[in-house]
């Protein structure tokens, strides 16, 4: 049933620096996690990009940011679409 | 009508990534049908499944005097269970401590749609 999804995660996993990925339903509830980011963050991503959308002024209605958080370690980008969250870390 | 053969299929469906047992029970916890590895055990889970669903049920209808438990999700020490209503029955699904709580309730909702009206017409009001 989530062959589509897991599929997609694995193309996202092989792409250069990419260490780890995690898809949130709207509820912040993880429908699947890779690597560095764990079913644990899946409610934090959710509601990050949550926020986000709160400080769109002057754009669309339906246009959705991508959430860029930098670290030491990578960059965590967080992208919410329909009632999914993604979010993937790039070293 | 229902094809129990098919009913088998469409729980197996549910039965990857980590996804355990797929059962389908009536609320008095007698076993309907079952697909995935339940190690022989799959009535006695069908008879606890069923013991939860029903004082939950009684609990929650006092608590909130809403229509109805929809849903229980456990997370447990060594995996998570999902239960449903669906028509007059209930499905309950349990998988292994990695899947994802997202996951579990996007499946269950797909079983319990697809369910519903066919159930619906063998189901006792």
């Amino acid at each position: 049933m989530e062959a589509s999804l897991e599929s997609q995660m694995n193309e996202i996993m092989s792409q250069p620096g990419v260490t780890g990925v995690l898809c949130a339903d709207e509820q912040g509830l993880a429908l699947s996690a890779q690597g560095t980011l764990t079913p644990h963050s899946a409610g934090l991503v959710s509601v990050v990009t949550e926020k986000a959308c709160q400080l769109r002024h002057g754009t669309e209605p339906d246009e959705k940011p991508v959430v860029v958080m930098e670290f030491d370690t990578g960059n965590v980008l967080i992208r919410s679409h329909n009632n999914s969250t993604l979010a993937v870390h790039k070293v | 009508m229902l094809k129990p053969k098919e009913l088998t299929k469409v729980l197996e469906q549910a039965n990857t990534g980590g996804f355990q047992c797929t059962l389908l029970l009536n609320p008095e916890g007698s076993l309907m049908a079952f697909a995935g590895k339940c190690d022989k055990k799959e009535n006695i889970t069908a008879a606890v499944a069923a013991n939860i669903w029903m004082s939950n049920a009684k609990s929650a209808k006092s608590a909130f005097q809403d229509e109805g438990l929809q849903y229980i999700v456990m997370d447990c020490e060594d995996g998570k269970v999902a239960i449903r209503r669906v028509a007059n029955l209930l499905l309950c699904v349990y998988t292994a401590e990695s899947v994802g709580l997202g996951m579990l309730r996007a499946k269950v909702e797909a079983l319990a749609r697809y369910l519903e009206e066919p159930l619906k017409q063998i189901a006792s009001p």
